[in-house]
C-alpha cells in the first residue's frame, strides 16, 4: 500500500513530469494560453498516461521486446482517439480550441515515457497508481503555468474577469515567447524551492 | 574546490568594478547630448522619463541583488546606464507603470536570471523594448509633436511606410532629421547629438569604431540599392540614416559588450548585417523601423561571429 | 531469433491492434450521433437560430436526412431538414440547398412557414474556416429582405431573367449564387414534399 502511495505522489512534486523532466513540453508551452483548455488537455492526458500503463503493464509479460515500442504506440494512439471522439461529441466548444493538440497526445514523450521506464517492468496497480499521479501532476503544472499566463497576460480566469477592468493585460505573456519565459521562471523556482527543502532536511537529519 | 592560480579565457574580461564604473561614466556621459536635445524639443515629460526609468533600473537591480542573494553591484552603474539607453528607446508619452515593467525585465530577464553582468547572451535592454513592443503597442507609440511646428503625429518612417515618400517633404526636411526637430522616441530623434556622444565614446575607447561604421555603412548599402532601382517610392540613403533609430541602434545598442562579437573581422561582419537586416525590415517589413529588431536578431549570430578568428602570428 | 520469435511477434502485434482497432470501431459508432449532433449544432445551428423563430422544441434534435437525387458520380445527395415546433405543431422547416457562386458553392438555410408555405428567411450557413461567399451579399438586409414571406412556388429568379428579385449592385455573382441557391431549394422543397411532411 505504501509503495502505491509512493507511486503516485512522485508525480505530483519529486517528479512533476514537465518541471522535473521537462518532458510534454510543446503542449505545456502551446495549450496554456488559458485555463480552460489546460485543464482540458491535462484530463486527456490523465486518461492517456492512465489507460496505456494499465494496458502495457496487464501486457508486459506477453509482449515481445523488439516490438514494444511500435506495442506502445497501439495502445496510446487508440486511447487518444477516443479521447478525441469522445471529446468531439461532448465537449465539442474545447475540442474546437485544443484542435491539432488533441492528436498531439500520440508524441506527447510524457505518455511513452512512462511506458517504456515504468509500466513495462511494473505490476498493474502499480502502473495505475504511477500513470494517475504523472496525469495529475501534468495536469497540475499545465494549471499552474496557465493561471500566471491567463491572469497577467488576459487579466481573466476560466474566462472571468479577475482583474480590474483598468488592467490592460499583459499581452506578451499569451505569445510563445512569454510561454518560454514563464516556464523557464517556473523551472527556477522548483529548482530553488527544492534546493531549500533539501537543504532542511539535511539538517534535521 | 581548487582554484587554478591563472585562468585563461577570451575576451570580453570582466573588468574590476573601477573599470566598468569609469565606462559607464563615460557611457552616460555620451547619452546627455541626446536627453537634452530631447527635453528641449519634447519638454518636461522626457525629463520624467527618463528619471523614472534610471531610479526604478537602479531599484531593481538592487532588490532582484538582494532577493537573489547576490553582491550587490549597482555602483558599478550598469543598472544605471541600461536604464538611461532603455529611457531613449521609449517615446516621451510612456506611463510610469510600463517603464517599471521594463527596467525590471532588463534587470531580471537580460541579466540576473543568467549569473549577472557579462553572463547575458542578448542586450537586456533589447529584450525588455521588444517584450514592451508585444504587449503595448499603443502606448509604445505615444509620439509627441512640437505643438504648432508639425501637422502630424506619425514618425517619419510610419509616413514614408503607410503615406508615402511624396508626403515626407511636407512634414520635414533632412535638417530637420539631422538636428532632431522630428517625432520619434526620446533618444533616436537628434542625429547630431547622438553623433556628438558617439564619437566621444570612440575617442575614450569605450566603444570601437567597428561595429558603427559598418552598420551605417549597412544601411546605406542596401538603402542604396532600393534608391537607385526605384527612385520614386524608396527613400534616398541620407534619409534613412537620419530617421529612425539607426545612430542610437549603432552607438549605443548594438555596441553592447556581452552581446556584440569581439575580433575586428566578427565586428564588422555584425554591424554590417545588422544595417541589411534593417532596411530588410524597413523595405518589406511589417514594422516601420527595424533597427533595434535587427540588432536583437544578429546579435544571436555572436557565438558564431566570434569564432571568426584571426590567424595565429607566425603560422 | 528462432522462427517461434518471429511468428510471436507478429502474432501480438496482429492481435494488439486489431483488439485496439475494434475497440476503437465501437467507441466511433457509440459516438458518431452525438459528434454528428455536435457538428450540426455548432456550425449550423447559428444559421437556424437567425431564420426560425418563435419555437419551442430543439429543431438540431427534429432533424430528418433524407435523399434528394444523385450527383454526378451516382452517389446520392442528402438533405437535412429541420423541424421547428411550437406545442407540438409544425409552424416551419428548413433545410439548406446549394448554388454556384463567384469562388464556389454558396449554401443558403431557408425556412418555410407551415402550414402556409411561404418562404419565412434565408440565412448564410457559417463556417469556421472561410467566410462564405453568400455571407457577404447576406450580411445587408436588402438581399434578404426581398425573400421573406413569398410563397414556395413564385419565380425566384433574378429580375433580369424573369423573377422578383433585384440583385445587390457590385455584387451581381454573389445575388445570382444566393438566388440559384434558393431556387433549388424550392424545387427540392416542391419535388420532396411528401418526403419531408411525412
Amino acid at each position: 500500500m505504501a509503495s502505491i502511495v509512493k507511486e503516485f505522489t512522485k508525480g505530483l512534486w519529486e517528479e512533476v513530469p514537465p518541471f522535473r523532466f521537462v518532458l510534454g513540453l510543446c503542449s505545456v508551452l502551446a495549450v496554456t494560453t488559458s485555463m480552460s483548455s489546460a485543464i482540458g488537455l491535462g484530463g486527456g492526458v490523465i486518461f492517456v498516461t492512465v489507460m496505456s500503463n494499465v494496458l502495457v503493464s496487464a501486457l508486459r509479460k506477453v509482449i515481445p521486446d523488439k516490438v514494444r515500442i511500435a506495442v506502445f504506440i497501439v495502445i496510446i494512439a487508440t486511447a487518444v482517439i477516443i479521447v478525441e471522439l469522445t471529446m468531439q461529441a461532448y465537449f465539442y466548444g474545447l475540442y474546437e480550441v485544443l484542435g491539432i493538440w488533441i492528436p498531439l497526445i500520440v508524441v506527447n514523450c510524457l505518455v511513452l515515457g512512462r511506458a517504456e521506464a515504468f509500466a513495462r517492468k511494473q505490476s498493474v496497480i502499480l502502473s495505475l497508481a504511477d500513470g494517475l499521479g504523472m496525469g495529475i501532476g501534468f495536469t497540475l503544472s499545465l494549471a499552474v503555468v496557465a493561471s500566471i499566463r491567463e491572469i497577467i497576460g488576459a487579466g481573466t480566469w476560466f474566462g472571468i474577469q479577475v482583474m480590474p477592468a483598468i488592467y490592460p493585460g499583459f499581452t506578451y505573456l499569451l505569445k510563445p515567447p512569454g510561454a518560454f519565459v514563464c516556464l523557464g521562471i517556473m523551472l527556477g523556482l522548483m529548482n530553488v524551492v527544492s534546493a531549500r527543502l533539501d537543504a532542511k532536511k539535511k539538517a534535521a537529519a | 574546490m581548487k582554484t587554478p592560480e591563472l585562468v585563461v579565457s577570451t575576451i570580453p574580461h570582466v573588468h574590476g568594478g573601477n573599470s566598468v564604473q569609469k565606462m559607464m561614466i563615460n557611457f552616460m556621459i555620451a547619452l546627455l547630448p541626446a536627453a537634452g536635445m530631447s527635453v528641449y524639443f519634447f519638454g518636461p515629460g522626457a525629463i520624467v522619463v527618463i528619471a523614472i526609468s534610471v531610479v526604478s533600473a537602479v531599484a531593481w537591480e538592487f532588490i532582484i541583488q538582494k532577493v537573489m542573494g547576490r553582491p550587490l553591484a549597482i555602483s558599478n552603474l550598469t543598472g544605471a546606464a541600461s536604464g538611461l539607453v532603455f529611457a531613449m528607446m521609449l517615446p516621451p508619452t510612456a506611463p510610469w507603470w510600463m517603464i517599471c515593467i521594463g527596467t525590471f525585465i532588463i534587470i531580471l530577464l537580460g541579466k540576473e536570471v543568467y549569473g549577472g553582468l557579462g553572463n547575458n547572451p542578448f542586450n537586456g535592454v533589447l529584450i525588455a523594448w521588444l517584450v514592451l513592443q508585444m504587449s503595448f503597442r499603443g502606448e509604445m507609440a505615444g509620439w509627441i509633436y512640437v505643438a504648432g511646428e508639425f501637422l502630424t503625429e506619425s514618425t517619419p518612417l510610419e509616413i514614408l511606410k503607410f503615406e508615402g515618400l511624396e508626403s515626407i517633404p511636407e512634414y520635414f526636411t533632412i535638417a530637420d532629421l539631422f538636428i532632431g526637430r522630428t517625432t520619434g522616441f526620446i533618444g533616436e530623434v537628434s542625429a547630431i547629438a547622438l553623433l556628438i556622444g558617439g564619437v566621444f565614446l570612440i575617442v575614450r575607447r569605450v566603444i570601437s569604431w567597428h561595429i558603427p561604421v559598418s552598420f551605417m555603412i549597412g544601411v546605406v548599402f542596401l538603402s542604396g540599392i532600393f534608391w537607385l532601382m526605384n527612385p520614386e517610392e524608396c527613400a534616398d540613403p541620407i534619409f534613412h540614416l537620419l530617421a529612425g533609430g539607426v545612430f542610437l541602434a549603432a552607438f549605443f545598442v548594438a555596441t553592447d559588450m556581452p552581446s556584440s562579437p569581439t575580433t575586428p573581422i566578427g565586428m564588422l561582419t555584425y554591424g554590417f548585417l545588422c544595417g541589411l537586416v534593417t532596411m530588410v525590415i524597413r523595405q518589406w517589413g511589417a514594422w516601420d523601423d527595424g533597427a533595434f529588431y535587427s540588432v536583437f536578431l544578429i546579435s544571436m549570430l555572436t557565438p558564431l561571429l566570434d569564432k571568426i578568428k584571426p590567424k595565429a602570428y607566425g603560422r | 531469433m528462432t522462427v517461434r520469435d518471429i511468428i510471436n511477434m507478429i502474432v501480438v502485434l496482429t492481435v494488439v491492434s486489431l483488439v485496439c482497432g475494434g475497440g476503437l470501431a465501437m467507441v466511433k459508432m457509440a459516438t458518431a450521433e452525438q459528434v454528428e449532433y455536435q457538428k450540426i449544432k455548432n456550425v449550423k445551428e447559428p444559421a437556424l437560430k437567425k431564420i426560425l423563430s418563435d419555437y419551442d422544441n430543439d429543431p438540431v434534435s427534429d432533424r430528418k436526412t433524407i435523399i434528394t437525387g444523385k450527383d454526378s458520380k451516382g452517389k446520392d445527395i442528402k438533405t437535412t431538414i429541420f423541424y421547428a415546433k411550437k406545442g407540438g405543431k409544425l409552424i416551419a422547416v428548413a433545410f439548406e440547398a446549394y448554388g454556384s457562386g463567384y469562388g464556389g458553392p454558396i449554401g443558403v438555410v431557408m425556412s418555410i412557414n407551415q402550414p402556409d408555405e411561404v418562404l419565412g428567411a434565408i440565412a448564410a450557413t457559417t463556417n469556421s474556416e472561410t467566410p462564405s461567399v453568400g455571407g457577404i451579399v447576406m450580411a445587408s438586409s436588402e438581399l434578404r429582405d426581398q425573400y421573406a414571406g413569398k410563397p414556395v412556388d413564385a419565380n425566384f429568379g433574378l429580375n433580369s431573367a424573369g423573377g422578383i428579385i433585384n440583385a445587390i449592385s457590385g455584387a451581381t455573382m454573389s445575388s445570382i449564387g444566393v438566388s440559384t441557391a434558393v431556387k433549388n431549394g424550392m424545387e427540392i422543397y416542391k419535388k420532396y414534399k411528401s418526403d419531408i411532411l411525412g
